[in-house]
């Protein structure tokens, strides 16, 4: 019924291409991040026009699936460049790899999440600190850079581990547009057997695996950063 | 007597923070505990009405006796039955109103009717001249507002003693008369109470008996002007010369 | 109108997806319930056994967990002599997702209750309540109002996770566009996602509002 030697068989397969997975996780977490900085600060300043448009932003993404996101991205991104291209822009629409589409979508969906969690770090900062700050003299970039945000850092990365993490889990579904992950490599080995029970076994081992060294990497990161913050070890 | 502890004792990790109390209340007592931070006051209220359990002692209320290192799940609930408690923080439930506050221990740890307790209720609230803030909830109430509800939620339930935890020192300085006053008040009416506090001003006013705590221990206790006037120990008198100077 | 057709056909699959979305949260917080109480016990195995759960769970993609519902479910089940194999797809669906679900809910919960002022419960003994009493009118009321942002945000995250059975072939609303911008042979294919994406848009937004209300109705109560 089941066929464990199957399972066996499949699972350095499967390994073998979960780089594909984390790669696409960590470019599009480091866009997205970057993205976020850019939301944050806008929305935060409260820049005229822009700020509306980056809380509308942050809300669509958030309010839809990222699967429906990504074949947006798919079926919009050769469209536009087309359109830029009768603008009179040299752009090549011919062949854009999977990966970039894959990137860029999961990039948007990343920025959208990041920059919720760093408001929400920045607004646990006891506003009486940057105060403090300034009234011992600091500017407020050096008040925000030397006081806020170190501890912004401590507060935010429980949630940053939570959203990479998801995102990783997300990426599951890019096997929809060709990209050969843990999922697709899963998927093509069982049609050829047509056992799914097997290679669905060794993909979910191989997730929680992943999930996890993530998770501790990122545990051990926010106990470093809190010691060298508040030299204090109480989440270590 | 109406309450009695015998060789009351309590340990936390390594640290003794009770040494063997003894007290006797009679009824209608007004009892004032006073003495630094950490001396074990607290937590000797908290053991006579078994949010902590002790490690030795007994008490003996109202002729029952019960081992307070190991009490019955309904010699607890009647003990609790037969007295109440003012916390130093308030405590009221956040997600009911002020009339629900009173009204629930009588609803549920009671067993009166809806209807009776909330007649209770409002006449409780009536007393401590909030019964206009009946259906606001605590968030929309000040400190002292609070803390006077916890005096008409604790005292609704026709209890033997009133524990007073610290009642007045969360409080800003402003509120603190109002509190007091409420405290006077049923103090009055003949209310046997125990009262942790720093207000040495109240003690002196309104305490039959002042009772000096130190290191888990009683030190000294008599009438106010004796403990005040003419401490015999040099822990007490270190210590009343120390707050005097934040008087 | 092309735009009204497509709106149309997509509409028609919305009513499986909430179907999706609906039960699966009812299961999912029922599970998500139990599981906070046994990590809340004393007993090292109920914690265990809670913890081994939740760690098996939250590293599995949904995606994945549809699959092993769909084709695992019924093999587990047959060891027991039950047959579910001709179950509804739907069922499997609603078992995926509550699975997946009711991990991060019960991580809410827990926190949640951890998070209720101590002295609250003390209050409610002191006024002579029993341990009963204390936990269903004081502690869970408190708990749930404490939850209550972290629960808004899982439910959003399984309306989005609702459009992941195409997996298993569940006509749900996502499903119903793949198989519209199929037919077309790709013509409206940008138009019918947009399409999709202001749906399941709008269906946040409501839930965005449902719980801005319910914070309306308590926002006295600072928990």
């Amino acid at each position: 019924m089941f066929d464990s030697n199957f399972a066996l068989h499949s699972f350095p397969k499967i390994l073998s291409v979960a780089p594909t997975t984390i790669v696409l996780s960590i470019i599009a977490t480091i866009l997205g991040f970057i993205l976020a900085v850019l939301i944050v600060i806008v929305r935060e300043r409260n820049v005229k026009i822009l700020a509306p448009i980056a809380a509308l932003y942050v809300s669509f993404i958030r309010g839809t699936p990222i699967i429906v996101q990504m074949y947006v991205v798919y079926y919009g991104l050769p469209q536009l460049l087309v359109a830029l291209k009768h603008a009179g822009l040299d752009t090549s629409t011919n062949g854009l790899p999977a990966m970039l589409i894959a990137i860029l979508a999961y990039s948007f969906n990343a920025s959208a999440n990041i920059s919720e969690s760093i408001r929400s770090a920045y607004h646990s900062v006891d506003h009486r600190q940057y105060e403090a700050a300034v009234t011992v003299g600091m500017t407020p970039t050096r008040a925000m850079t030397r006081i806020v945000i170190p501890q912004l850092v401590a507060n935010f990365i429980p949630n940053f581990a939570n959203l990479f993490i998801d995102l990783i889990k997300d990426t599951a579904i890019v096997y929809n547009i060709g990209i050969v992950e843990i999922m697709a490599k899963a998927n093509i080995l069982s049609s050829i057997g047509f056992k799914y029970l097997e290679t669905y076994l060794d993909a979910l081992i191989i997730y929680i695996v992943i999930c996890w060294i993530f998770a501790k990497l990122f545990q051990v990161g926010e106990a470093i950063d809190r010691y060298h913050t508040f030299h204090t070890q109480d989440s270590i | 007597m109406l309450l009695e502890l015998k060789n009351l004792k309590k340990t936390f990790k390594n640290n003794h923070v009770l040494k063997g109390i003894d007290l006797a209340v009679k009824e209608g007592e007004v009892i004032a505990i006073i003495g630094p931070s950490g001396s074990g006051k607290t937590t000797m209220l908290r053991n006579i009405n078994f949010l902590e359990t002790a490690d030795a002692g007994t008490m003996t209320l109202r002729q029952k006796r019960i081992d307070m290192a190991a009490p019955t799940q309904e010699q607890v609930l009647w003990t609790r039955r037969h007295m109440a408690m003012v916390f130093q923080n308030y405590n009221l439930f956040k997600n009911k109103t002020a009339l629900e506050n009173i009204s629930e221990g009588l609803i549920f740890g009671q067993n009166k009717s809806k209807e009776e307790a909330e007649t209770l209720a409002s006449r409780a609230l009536d007393q401590v001249d909030l019964l206009d803030k009946k259906d606001f909830y605590p968030s929309q109430l000040s400190g002292g507002q609070q803390q006077r509800i916890g005096i008409a939620r604790a005292t609704v339930l026709n209890p033997d003693i009133v524990l007073f935890d610290e009642p007045t020192s969360a409080l800003d300085p402003e509120l603190v008369g109002t509190v007091l006053r409420d405290m006077k008040r049923l103090a009055e009416r003949g209310q046997t109470m125990i009262v942790v506090t720093h207000q040495m001003a109240f003690a002196r006013d309104v305490a039959d008996r002042v009772i000096f705590f130190a290191d888990g221990q009683i030190i000294e206790q008599g009438s106010a002007d004796d403990v005040f006037d003419h401490p015999q120990h040099e822990r007490t008198q270190r210590f009343l010369s120390a707050i005097a100077e934040d008087y | 109108m092309r735009l009204t057709k497509i709106m149309t056909t997509l509409l028609s699959g919305l009513p499986t997806t909430l179907t999706l979305l609906i039960f699966s949260f009812i299961f999912a917080s029922v599970i998500g319930v139990c599981l906070a109480w046994l990590s809340l016990r004393r007993n090292p195995v109920a914690k265990g056994l809670a913890r081994g759960y939740l760690g098996l769970v939250r590293g599995t993609p949904p995606l994945l967990m549809l699959l092993l519902a769909y084709y695992g479910l019924p093999k587990l089940f047959l060891l027991v002599g039950i047959d579910i194999n001709d179950w509804a797809k739907l069922l499997f669906g609603i078992a995926g997702l509550s699975i997946g679900w009711s991990a991060y809910l019960s991580e809410a919960f827990r926190s949640a209750y951890l998070s209720v002022d101590p002295g609250q419960y003390e209050a409610a003994l002191v006024v002579g309540m029993d341990a009963s009493h204390a936990f269903w009118r004081i502690l869970m009321p408190q708990t749930l109002l404490i939850a209550l942002p972290n629960v808004e945000n899982l439910l959003i995250g399984l309306v989005k996770a609702t459009s992941l059975v195409y997996v298993i072939g569940i006509m749900d609303m996502y499903n119903t566009a793949t198989d519209l911008s199929n037919q077309n042979q790709g013509v409206y294919q940008l138009e019918i996602f947009v399409v999709l994406a202001f749906i399941y848009w709008l269906v946040v937004l409501a839930i965005e509002w449902g719980f801005r209300q319910i914070r309306k109705d308590y926002q006295y109560v600072t928990v």
